[in-house]
């Protein structure tokens, strides 16, 4: 951290030396590997360093901004010239102000030094392996096209004239596995992935079970009529579906698309407007990888209770919506990177988990549609009105028990009912998923399925 | 950041100094504007600078991809070391010295975005607002992104290959949103060229932002999609995507070198009803995917893909080249010097046939005619695709009746392209990204009215 604060301080000293009266560094620095390996080959090694720095300066409720991956002085001062620039063409918000350091923080608890001393020639050996693990699981398995092992460490810094001085280090592993199974009839894929932030919490041969097990169980589909179902999410689509309308930055839970008439929830805090069922919070500083000690604003996170057994509990505040409505951020503006301007968003939010096995939930469902998989969540989904028409894979559900896979379906509703509807969910939320959002398996009571 | 070519030459020297059969320097100084602009009022600028370099080295048909952002001669010189100590076969490489410099300017810029006024800029976001709320009185919501990108990149190979190639992009954005009672309906455009601001000139703010409110409105009566398999009309321009999804991807050489892509074997035979030619072009005037180089220094070209329905050829980068012994096509591409190239499409369209998209309409009794698509995803080994369709209306009786909302289209590549039965005569193409193992990319898809005899419609009704 020796490194980090003289680099802090140097940021510093350059706005100091800006003559602005309001500014922002915030630094981003990026290390990471990437290997993929196909055939018992090692077939694309992808090693990286990069950084940049984006610059925000404030002049009179007005915002600027500049970005750079050329971090020397000069650019520096070239990106702070720009930012000041662009204020003349932005009307003033009231919103628009930079955020007061609370107090100076450097995080170091999020880092793995273990991780990056690790031998590359060990991570290009697991990638061998878990290629290798699928392929030895079933004879069915085709093959394995993508085997990857991914690692990043990761250096955020935010210093501001205000007084603001905050570094976190952050470290991550990942491993995931694309796996083809089939005959001459059919292919069916599958696929797993896991992110921890220990190399040896990752386990190829149970990584690639899991990839053959959900690649071999859809072979010799049998379609279902189209209609109206009672639906079991698995907890990688429930969790994809939900993350696709709580990480959007047109969420309707974040106060600023409230405060812009975008949201159906506003003036809606403390109504029931979803399933007892629910519950649903932001906690970034539990153990999620992305778990986080401050935002890309530099504000303090907080565990946020979104949903409260279906009670509408609170709004994300971003600095900007909070200046705004004059009331505390809750530490939710976020920057998909340093290049990319401040939105609302959620770190780490999840649907707690029930006490239900798949199991039971299969029994309380008798007879529906088992959701395994969904895809085209990044054109299927209208965050604005909740309508979601999704390609959807799984398997049908008849007599309380598992059966046929029903191959490639369409699963079409709207999120605001589908929070009504959810009946039961299960007790087997990930904690190691790479998904951001996180959520057990749901029983839904009606959903229209196409095949 | 310039580098001369003996410092050039230097890097790949050291990068096969340990073993490699190619070498490959990338270096990349880019510039963005972004504007955003809501509720009638100019919300952020970003402006930036994008500086990095990746050196690949090749061996077989294998490779080592390292890259930095801030290149500097030290850190360059590093990064070369450091990917040959990777490597390190013992098979020293060899690298020839650069040829001459070839630079392109295929695309290059009337009105360069950089000697805009940002002033000016701004007052098209304000336009475009202005527009749409005065199309309709239910428009009450309007979001609207502007963006120019210009990336310089320059590619130094081991073979000799030296070349650099500008890209001028500009890119604007309209979302509307419609509202009455309780009931929000939105609607968007995104045109997108590879040119600079006299892309205005060819597409007013205007107009973008009329045809976005002129969709949100249309759907206020909309009811939800039917369910189950029905014939389907899809409308030209952004109606391409089905082909990009359907079965763009897995002739791409990524796909089928590894052999997972049903299209694997099946150069020369029949794929697609005889009716389907398709073709990608990367050399396309001011296609949004277009480039004078694809980006590792291979001229791009017009491929023909499928001709009457049989498969003529993949869309190949080096590696899948060397993996498939397939001539190069100009496809390899990646989104920044972040990624090693991968094949990618550029612009991909299928050729226009005779019929007009009323005849094609008229010749359905009962069916859907989709106007306008959202975006897709494929599975490429198994060909499993599905989109998004924005505005669609029932075909009854061999005409557009009502509208109706909130529907997916799903099947696989393999039947799709055997169940077309009508190619239209008004072939256009649309901008769109596509996200890929190579990152996201400007990607052009396009057709004419297409019909598709049968396809899952997923809806709600």
């Amino acid at each position: 951290m020796k490194k980090r604060r003289a680099q802090a301080k140097m940021f510093l000293g350059r706005l100091e030396r800006s003559n602005l009266s309001s500014a922002e560094v915030y630094y981003r620095e990026t290390r990471g590997l990437d290997i993929s390996g196909y055939d018992q080959q090692i077939t694309g090694i992808r090693s990286y360093t990069e950084e940049g720095l984006s610059v925000r300066t404030e002049d009179g409720n007005r915002i600027g901004s500049s970005f750079t991956e050329l971090t020397d002085r000069k650019h520096l001062e070239q990106a702070l010239a720009q930012a000041a620039e662009q204020v003349q063409y932005l009307p003033p918000d009231t919103g628009h102000v930079l955020y007061p350091g609370d107090r100076e923080l450097f995080d170091d608890d999020c880092s793995s030094r273990e991780l990056e001393q690790i031998p590359a020639e060990r991570k290009q050996d697991f990638v061998l392996k878990l290629e290798r693990a699928a392929r030895a699981l079933d004879a069915k398995v085709l093959s394995v096209p993508t085997s990857r092992y991914l690692e990043s460490h990761q250096v955020i810094t935010i210093v501001n004239s205000r007084g603001m001085k905050k570094v976190q280090r952050f470290s991550s592993c990942a491993a995931l596995i694309q796996v083809s199974a089939g005959n001459t009839r059919q292919v069916h894929s599958g696929s797993y992935a896991v992110a921890d932030r220990v190399f040896y919490h990752l386990s190829p041969l149970r990584i690639a079970q899991e990839a053959v097990m959900r690649a071999v169980e859809k072979m010799n589909p049998r379609s279902i009529d189209s209609g109206t179902y009672p639906v079991v999410f698995s907890p990688e689509a429930a969790s994809q579906l939900l993350g696709a309308f709580f990480l959007s930055p047109y969420a309707p839970w974040f106060a600023e698309n409230v405060m812009k008439g975008r949201s159906p929830l506003a003036g809606k805090i403390g109504e029931q407007v979803a399933s007892p069922e629910v519950t649903i919070y932001d906690h970034p500083e539990g153990s999620s990888l992305y778990a986080r000690k401050f935002d890309d604003e530099g504000v303090k996170t907080r565990k946020l209770i979104l949903l409260q057994q279906g009670v509408l509990k609170e709004f994300a505040h971003s600095v900007y919506a909070a200046s705004r409505l004059g009331t505390s951020p809750t530490g939710h503006g976020l920057r998909a990177s340093f290049m990319a301007p401040v939105v609302t968003g959620l770190h780490a939010p999840c649907l707690t988990n029930g006490e239900h096995d798949l199991e039971e939930l299969f029994d309380l469902c008798g007879s529906g549609v088992y959701i395994t998989e969904l895809d085209g969540l990044h054109a299927g989904v209208d965050v604005l009105t909740g309508n979601f028409s999704l390609s959807a894979g799984g398997f049908q559900i008849a007599e309380g028990k598992q059966k046929k896979s029903v191959g490639k379906c369409v699963a079409a509703g709207n999120i605001f009912e589908l929070l009504e509807d959810i009946a039961a969910k299960g007790s087997d939320r990930r904690e190691d998923s790479l998904q951001r959002f996180s959520s057990p398996s749901l029983l839904v009571k009606r959903l229209s399925i196409s095949a | 950041m310039e580098y001369d070519r003996e410092f050039l030459d230097e890097l790949l020297k050291t990068a096969l100094s340990k073993g490699g059969d190619e070498a490959e320097v990338f270096l990349e100084n880019s510039s963005i504007t972004s504007i955003r602009a809501d509720d009638q009022r100019i919300r952020g600028i970003q402006q930036g600078i994008y500086a990095g370099a990746g050196i690949r080295i090749i061996t077989g048909t294998n490779y080592l991809y390292v890259y930095t952002s801030n290149p500097d001669i030290p850190r360059l010189r590093e990064l070369a070391l450091g990917a040959a100590e990777a490597v390190r076969i013992g098979r020293r490489g060899s690298a020839a010295p650069l040829g001459d410099l070839l630079q392109d300017s295929l695309h290059a810029p009337q009105m360069d975005p950089s000697g805009i006024p940002l002033e000016d800029k701004t007052a098209l976001l304000l336009r475009a607002d202005h527009s749409a709320r005065e199309y309709s009185p239910l428009i009450h919501d309007v979001m609207v992104n502007y963006g120019d990108w210009d990336q310089g990149v320059t590619i130094a190979r081991s073979d000799g290959t030296y070349c650099q190639d500008r890209r001028v992009r500009t890119r604007f954005s309209v979302t509307a949103e419609a509202q009455q009672g309780e009931r929000r309906e939105n609607g968007s455009w995104n045109p997108g060229l590879a040119m600079g601001s006299e892309f205005f000139d060819l597409i007013p703010p205007e107009t973008v932002a009329r045809e976005a409110a002129r969709s949100a409105c249309a759907l206020m009566d909309a009811d939800y999609a039917p369910q189950g398999s029905m014939p389907v009309v899809l409308a030209h321009e952004f109606g391409g995507v089905i082909f990009h999804e359907a079965c763009g991807h897995a002739l791409e050489s990524t796909s089928t070198a590894k052999g997972v892509s049903p299209f694997s074997e099946k150069m020369g035979k029949r794929i697609a009803s005889a009716k389907v030619s398709a073709f990608d072009d990367g050399t396309m005037d001011h296609g949004w995917g277009s480039s004078a180089f694809d980006d590792e220094g291979v001229k791009t070209s017009r491929t023909r893909l499928i001709h009457r329905g049989k498969l003529e050829s993949f869309m190949v980068d080096r590696i899948g080249s060397r993996q498939l012994d397939h001539p190069l096509t100009g496809n390899g591409r990646r989104a920044s010097y972040r990624f090693p190239p991968a094949s990618r499409m550029t612009n991909t369209f299928i050729q226009p046939g005779k019929k007009t998209p009323e005849e094609i309409i008229a010749s359905v009794e009962r069916g859907l005619y989709c106007r306008k698509m959202g975006g897709g995803s494929v599975n490429t080994a198994t060909t499993e695709f599905n989109f998004a369709v924005h505005e669609a209306y029932l075909i009854i009786d061999g005409k557009i009746d009502r509208p109706i909302r909130g529907a997916s289209l799903i099947g696989t590549g393999r039947d799709v392209l055997r169940r077309i039965e009508e190619v239209g005569n008004d072939l256009e193409l649309g901008a769109g990204m596509c996200g890929s193992v190579s990152g996201s990319l400007p990607a052009a898809v396009g057709q004419p009215t297409l019909l598709v005899s049968s396809l899952v419609v997923g809806g709600r009704s």
